[in-house]
């Protein structure tokens, strides 16, 4: 038995666990990349990408801070899409049903939020914006070892991946979005092919995908096999078709079964069978389609799981 | 090393539970104090910092409201623990239980025959006048006649030696999770001392409590579904109200996860519905239902009230219980234990004097600037007035307001607070502050059960009177010694 608030708390615990732990790897790859020689004096690039990344709004036009930038992405309270805020929205879920899940889950989302807190309060400077994304890794890690050991792999913990995995699908298809635009913004930019390669080699630090491409490609780097591997390598756990299977299963495994469940699960295998259909990636234009349609399947998504489980009243 | 026998410093003129303990023959605090002696400051400092820190790190905060906005607060923990005897907790024992069956007896009467009233014990007008006083219990009687499930005592320890009760909280008494977790927090830190010393166990009440729920529920074992009603997760309570839940094995629900139906009451799951049979509720009468309450409650539940009446499900404690947490009614329990039980009060009560009457009223406004006045209805320590603290111009305006509503006021001597030894972080010493004991009562079991030791808070501030977490007091574990 679990009561529906309950169900949208784990969900949305789910969700900005898995948010966090994208916008931390994203900032963290960023913040390397305006070290390195290439980036260095593209550094305003950095930071617009970051803030693209993060969702932060920014004028165009506007000359950027990067302390304000950092201030901003990492530990701004008034900003919903700040690292604190994620932290703060995922420890609200979690204090919300603490009688649902393990102690132990409240008690490592509770020490995340008190780092994070603390780190704010202490505020930022260029040396410790590293320590501080690693940190926040750590966290996120022992939350989510913590979740995998002491929930019990039922409706609770289903739920709760469910919530994950479609957070990682939007995820990696907002990181996909990102580059693709950064990239066609320096190829309109005249010979940037520099800063274009590196572009695409921090998509995959991103993900945690670079040393894994390179396995597989053998060195040889082209768009269309990073493409592949982030779109539909099965056994890539950042993949989209890792994520959009694991959302399959995760839902189809939830014993309650609402009386609408089964057109809903027709719905996103039917969907799912033509997501995995998709083998153009020679072809950038296609891609890009592919990939705004897969984010307009999975919000669709997103909206069916909110009705079944959890509709609003 | 420590040495606290010898070195602590009680405050004269004042009963010290430390000092008056260790000049006895056979010392409780001697034999506590000899497991710490070999202990340094720096040991006790860094012990006092991890017990800190496993709070916060656990969330074992209550909410702390300014004007701006609600701060999360660790409730501060001292680790110097509150003795009591074996003997001088069974006279406390004795004297709550006494108490609580009699304000139980009490509730039922004026909500049904209201002989105590017919036979001018309480007057009808102070009944009438109590703003818990609830129409809609009228003639009805709850589940074995059980109202006050659980009840707080706030006990204080005079310079002559004696308890006295201060007051009862029959509403919705808070901080037992406090309790628990300090024992906790106490074994992990000062295990040695457990090794040496008998203590009570604390850890039986969550058992008690759901028996207690289970047995009021008028179903079978096994098919009673009881659950505990939260505001959210904004209320200061919060953390008890998880912990109690979980402790207990029971949902947490606020009042969106139900709804009621042909009287029934069910949860809303993300599956099949569930009928609820007890209602554990940690929120007050007037949230309870916005179809008889307060119409815009987006706490409560439209139409529980009416499921509750026709016997559909119980709630814990009782609506209308809150009339004997009306001050001015507290002070008449003495009187309730004479005629409901025919028995002398165990425990006094505060001498307390009733602002509605001419005579208390005239010997109040004559003798403010001593004395400790308090709204009869608020609780937390929220307007209490320690009059002799007050400036004149504050004095008249306490006095102008006492006359303008009478009713709405108790005065009592300031009484002097025993006070005990506590650690003090900004002058790393040991000194004495003021401190009460909470007791934690239940009803409704096979017999009425009281928490071995129950909660003493502390004030923090040197010669303070107020201990509520509110206002910034702290908590001792309470320790019970068994013979």
């Amino acid at each position: 038995m679990i009561l529906a608030r309950v169900a949208e708390s784990l969900y949305w615990m789910g969700r900005n666990i898995e948010r966090s732990d994208h916008c931390v790897r994203y900032l963290k790859v960023q913040y390397n990349s305006t070290l390195e020689p290439a980036m260095a004096q593209n550094k305003d690039f950095a930071l617009r990408s970051i803030l693209f990344m993060a969702g932060t709004d920014i004028n165009s036009g506007e000359a950027l801070d990067e302390a304000e930038v950092w201030r901003k992405v990492l530990y701004d309270a008034s900003n919903p899409n700040s690292m604190f805020s994620l932290v703060w929205h995922a420890r609200e879920n979690a204090r919300s049903i603490r009688n649902t899940i393990s102690a132990p889950l409240w008690e490592s989302i509770n020490r995340w939020y008190l780092f994070c807190k603390q780190a704010g309060q202490l505020g930022s400077n260029s040396q410790n914006i590293f320590q501080f994304c690693d940190e926040l890794t750590a966290h996120i890690a022992q939350t989510r070892a913590t979740m995998y050991n002491t929930l019990l792999h039922g409706d609770v913990w289903r739920l709760t991946c469910l919530g994950i995995y479609v957070e990682r699908t939007l995820q990696v298809l907002r990181i996909l979005h990102s580059k693709i635009s950064d990239s066609a913004i320096l190829t309109n930019n005249g010979d940037n092919k520099a800063l274009l390669f590196y572009q695409w080699t921090n998509l995959l630090k991103s993900l945690e995908a670079f040393d894994i491409h390179n396995s597989l490609s053998r060195g040889l780097t082209t768009r269309a096999g990073i493409f592949e591997l982030v779109l539909s390598n099965i056994h890539f756990p950042r993949s989209l078709s890792h994520s959009t299977s694991a959302v399959e299963k995760h839902l189809t495994k939830i014993s309650v079964r609402p009386s609408n469940f089964d057109e809903m699960s027709g719905w996103y295998a039917e969907k799912h069978e033509g997501f995995l259909g998709f083998s153009d990636f020679e072809d950038e234009e296609k891609v890009i389609d592919h990939i705004e349609a897969t984010d307009a399947w999975m919000r669709e998504v997103h909206d069916r799981i909110e009705n079944l489980y959890f509709p609003r009243k | 090393m420590l040495d606290l026998a010898n070195t602590y410093q009680a405050a004269p003129h004042l009963f010290d539970e430390v000092a008056a303990d260790l000049a006895k023959d056979s010392s409780c605090y001697e034999r506590f104090f000899s497991n710490l002696t070999g202990t340094d400051l720096d040991t006790f400092k860094r012990l006092n910092d991890a017990a800190k820190i496993s709070f916060l790190n656990q969330g074992i905060t209550y909410a702390l409201y300014t004007n701006e906005e609600s701060v999360e607060q660790i409730f501060p923990f001292d680790l110097i623990p509150r003795i009591l005897t074996g003997d001088e907790w069974a006279e406390i024992e004795r004297g709550v239980i006494q108490r609580n069956i009699a304000l139980n007896h009490f509730i039922h009467d004026v909500y049904n025959k209201q002989q105590i009233i017919k036979d001018n014990i309480v007057p009808e007008y102070l009944i009438r006048s109590s703003s818990h006083y609830c129409d809609m219990m009228e003639n009805f009687s709850p589940p074995k006649d059980i109202y006050i499930h659980i009840c707080g005592s706030d006990l204080i320890r005079h310079s002559d030696g004696n308890f006295y009760v201060l007051e009862d909280n029959v509403r919705s008494p808070s901080g037992v999770s406090y309790v628990l977790t300090n024992r906790v927090a106490m074994q992990r830190v000062l295990t040695h001392s457990f090794k040496e010393t008998s203590v009570e166990a604390v850890d039986n009440y969550t058992n008690q409590l759901l028996q207690s729920l289970w047995n009021v529920s008028g179903r079978e074992l096994g098919d009673i579904f009881c659950v505990l009603l939260t505001p959210g997760s904004y209320n200061s309570a919060y953390f008890e109200h998880t912990f109690l839940a979980q402790k207990m094995g029971i949902e947490l629900v606020e009042g969106r996860d139900l709804f009621v139906k042909d009287d029934y009451v069910y949860l809303d799951t993300i599956g099949d519905k569930v009928r609820v049979d007890v209602i554990y509720r940690r929120i007050d009468d007037s949230y309870l239902d916005p179809e008889v309450f307060l119409a815009d409650s987006q706490l409560g539940v439209p139409g529980l009230m009416g499921a509750y009446l026709k016997g559909n499900v119980a709630i814990v404690n009782a609506p209308g219980t809150g009339i004997s947490d009306d001050k001015a009614v507290c002070s008449l329990v003495p009187k309730m234990i004479k005629y409901y039980l025919d028995e002398d009060p165990i425990i006094p009560n505060v001498p307390t004097y009733l602002c509605h009457l001419e005579d208390d009223l005239k010997y109040t406004l004559e003798n403010l600037s001593k004395l400790v006045v308090k709204p009869v209805d608020m609780s937390g320590g929220y307007g209490v007035c320690i009059c002799d603290e007050m400036t004149k111009a504050e004095l008249e305006e306490l006095a102008g307001k006492i006359k303008g509503n009478p009713r709405n006021f108790i005065a009592q001597p300031k009484m002097s607070l025993s006070t005990h030894a506590t650690y003090i972080e900004d002058s790393s010493t040991f000194e004495p502050r003021h401190i009460d004991l909470r007791t934690f009562t239940i009803l409704g079991g096979s017999e009425p059960f009281v928490l071995k030791g129950g909660l003493t808070r502390t004030a923090l501030v040197k010669d303070s009177l107020i201990v509520n977490s509110s206002q910034g007091g702290g908590s001792k574990d309470t320790w019970v010694i068994k013979d």
